[in-house]
């Protein structure tokens, strides 16, 4: 009997060990993987760095007024100011159904947004 | 027989106790008394130390745009013990890196296990070495200051130097609040130097502030274009223009030409980085004349019908004597200043007083640092009192025997302009960190009364309606200001040079509200030397594009100018 449980208690501990071992070994695993993840996320920080490098360059106000100056771009000098009307609402033929609007405050007929410029 | 069998085995017996003590007591030794030692030496080829560099903060101007950031880079470098063929090695990194094989070679002979081969290199430089693969060279990551605005407001903003920390400019003024806090990560290092994070200990970097400044980069942009122009046109040396905004101090433009890249410091020099506009001190010549408009007209001692003879262009003083451009006679108060009349000025100046206008300098804040958040302000010289000669009180009022730079002249005309404050000027608007922002107060305090500012105003205005300062004019803007040509005083020769002069011109846009000061200086012109003529023009250009950017709209008077148009 205790030849028999001394054998369980060996193939226990033989079992814990194994399964502590693989634990620490998965950890490891786990590490590399994050490790090369993390260089290549470096890698692409890189990139994006370089990518916005020549972006900003490249919108400098520097370039953008060189650009404007050689195609003669100037914004208009005059505001554009919105025209916001709202078009004749449409009357419903049916009345039930004018009512109905009327109670929800449903909107009848198209608005339109016009912009137009002030003189 | 069976006793010496017996003494062997004692003694084999005493050898292993005896080996096994001493055994204990190396272990006991080693794990006791050297644990730290063994464990520290373990640990330095277990573990590394990787630094993060915090991020410097950012510049940006009034709008938002980008001035000055960091970018990430890569630096070369090499472990001479790993490498075997140095020879071959410095050949090829010579050619991918642009530089001599010879300084490579020596770098890599060094007894060193660390040694840079080049830093903050481009990504297509890094690309191509690590493609290479060659043992023993390496990279670490960095950070570069960049200017994406290349030349634009280069010598406001300064430069840093290699490891990021400036040097110059508001890089340097700013450089406790840009910098930021470097960091430590500890990793694991498994046999092939291959870096393992497992349970890293970190010691987080700190970025840096951020910095918004006053300056509009598009503003800047048309100003500096329009100071290069005038300067080409004219063949001068140098010139600076200031726009400041007249209710806050807050500098709208700073610009000096010639200017620098600081993107590529290969073209730097000492002298191109120079902020003119603070760092240099001139006699200002007629701009000055501004004091002692402002002097006689608190003191009360002219109106302005008052009869100034001036004395057909020749006038003795004592140990000199005082000349004007044109020779008049008789000028009112007003007309002195809008034909700037040396004589006139001189004349009103000695009924002042001495005392007084000197008064008036120092409260005018000559003589005295601006207090600009920039480096090297100069502070100018005006003499005490008791030191002026017997020209002094003519010449002083003249802008001549005083220094000043040119923020010093646009906050003296900043005074007419908003009413009687003398404000502190800044280039930083607010300093950023995790969202809380720390806005630069305004500072100023009341030096003069509204109605001598009112009235100096009008005066001034008068000066570029009908004076000297015609080519400033803007058809239906309100403007004021007063022209300066400044003889250079040689301080080798000891005495003013014949060929160099300084041609001024400050003023200030009544019409816009808060009203802004411009004023615009170039050294040395040719052709013409007189700030009515160099200076003036420049002012208007500069003046119109100011109006239309700021918001002509609000301007009644250009509003109804662009309805009648």
């Amino acid at each position: 009997m205790k030849k028999k449980s001394f054998a369980i208690f060996i193939v226990f501990l033989f079992i814990a060990s194994l399964t502590f071992l693989h634990q620490k070994i998965l950890i490891y695993v786990e590490a590399y993987k994050i490790s090369k993840n993390h260089r290549l996320s470096n890698e692409l920080v890189d990139k994006r760095d370089y990518l916005v490098y020549n972006l900003t360059k490249e919108t400098s106000v520097q370039k953008i007024n060189q650009w404007a100056e050689k195609n003669n771009f100037s914004p208009t000098e005059k505001v554009l100011a919105l025209n916001l009307r709202r078009a004749e609402p449409a009357k419903p033929t049916n009345k039930v159904m004018a009512m109905f609007n009327d109670l929800l405050g449903i909107p009848t007929g198209s608005s339109t947004a016009l912009a137009g410029e002030k003189e | 027989m069976k006793i010496r069998d017996g003494l062997r085995i004692n003694y084999i017996y005493v050898f292993f106790v005896v080996f096994f003590i001493l055994l204990f007591l190396r272990i006991t030794y080693l794990q006791v008394f050297r644990k730290n030692f063994f464990q520290n030496l373990a640990q330095n080829q277990y573990y590394r130390l990787i630094p993060l560099s915090g991020k410097r903060g950012a510049i940006f101007d009034s709008k938002g745009r980008i001035l000055a950031t960091e970018i990430n880079t890569h630096s070369v470098f090499a472990d001479p013990l790993f490498i075997k063929d140095k020879e071959t090695v410095a050949r090829i990194l010579s050619e991918n890196l642009d530089l001599p094989k010879q300084k490579i070679k020596e770098r890599l002979m060094q007894k060193k296990r660390f040694v840079w081969i080049k830093r903050k290199i481009s990504w297509s430089e890094k690309e191509k070495i690590k493609a290479m693969k060659i043992k023993g060279v390496g990279f670490l990551r960095e950070h570069k200051r960049f200017y994406p605005q290349d030349k634009l407001t280069s010598s406001l903003l300064g430069i840093t130097d290699i490891d990021s920390r400036g040097v110059d400019g508001l890089e340097f003024q700013y450089d406790s609040y840009l910098c930021g806090k470097d960091g430590m990560v500890r990793v694991l290092q498994d046999s092939s130097s291959h870096e393992v994070i497992l349970t890293p200990q970190i010691i987080t970097p700190q970025e840096g502030r951020d910095i918004v400044l006053t300056i509009d980069s598009q503003l800047q942009y048309w100003v500096e274009n329009f100071l290069e122009e005038t300067i080409k046109k004219f063949s001068a040396k140098e010139g600076s223009v200031v726009i400041m905004n007249a209710a806050t101090g807050e500098i709208l433009v700073l610009a000096n030409y010639p200017n620098f890249n600081p993107n590529n410091l290969k073209e730097f020099s000492p002298q191109l980085m120079r902020d003119k506009a603070v760092c240099d001190m001139f006699e200002p010549g007629s701009v000055f004349k501004a004091v002692t408009l402002i002097a006689a007209i608190e003191e009360n001692t002219f109106s302005d019908s008052d009869v100034i003879f001036c004395e057909n262009g020749s006038y003795k003083i004592p140990g000199s004597t005082l000349h004007d451009v044109h020779p008049y006679g008789s000028l009112n108060f007003r007309q002195v200043f809008e034909k700037s009349s040396n004589i006139g000025v001189g004349k009103i100046a000695n009924k002042v007083g001495g005392q007084k206008i000197y008064t008036y300098i120092k409260k005018l804040g000559f003589g005295d640092k601006t207090g600009i958040d920039l480096p090297g302000e100069i502070r100018g010289n005006v003499k005490p009192l008791s030191s002026w000669s017997k020209t002094s009180p003519y010449m002083i009022p003249i802008g001549q025997e005083v220094g000043v730079n040119l923020i010093q002249l646009v906050r003296a005309y900043a005074v007419i302009a908003n009413g009687g404050y003398l404000i502190k000027p800044h280039v930083v608007k607010g300093i950023y960190s995790q969202g809380i922002c720390k806005e630069t107060p305004v500072e100023r305090k009341m030096v003069i009364s509204a109605l001598t500012a009112a009235r100096a105003k009008g005066i001034l205005e008068d000066v570029v309606k009908k004076g000297t300062g015609k080519l400033a004019d803007i058809e239906g803007v309100k403007i004021g200001g007063k022209t300066g040509t400044a003889q250079y005083f040689d301080v080798k020769l000891k005495r003013y040079s014949q060929t160099q002069y300084r041609a001024s011109f400050v003023g200030f846009i009544s019409d816009l509200d808060p009203p802004v000061v411009i004023g615009v200086s170039v050294f040395e012109p040719k052709g013409s030397h007189y700030g009515g003529v160099v200076s003036a023009p420049l002012f208007k250009k500069i003046a119109e594009k100011t109006i239309k950017y700021l918001g002509g709209e609000k301007m009644p008077a250009v509003a109804a100018a662009n309805q009648n148009q």
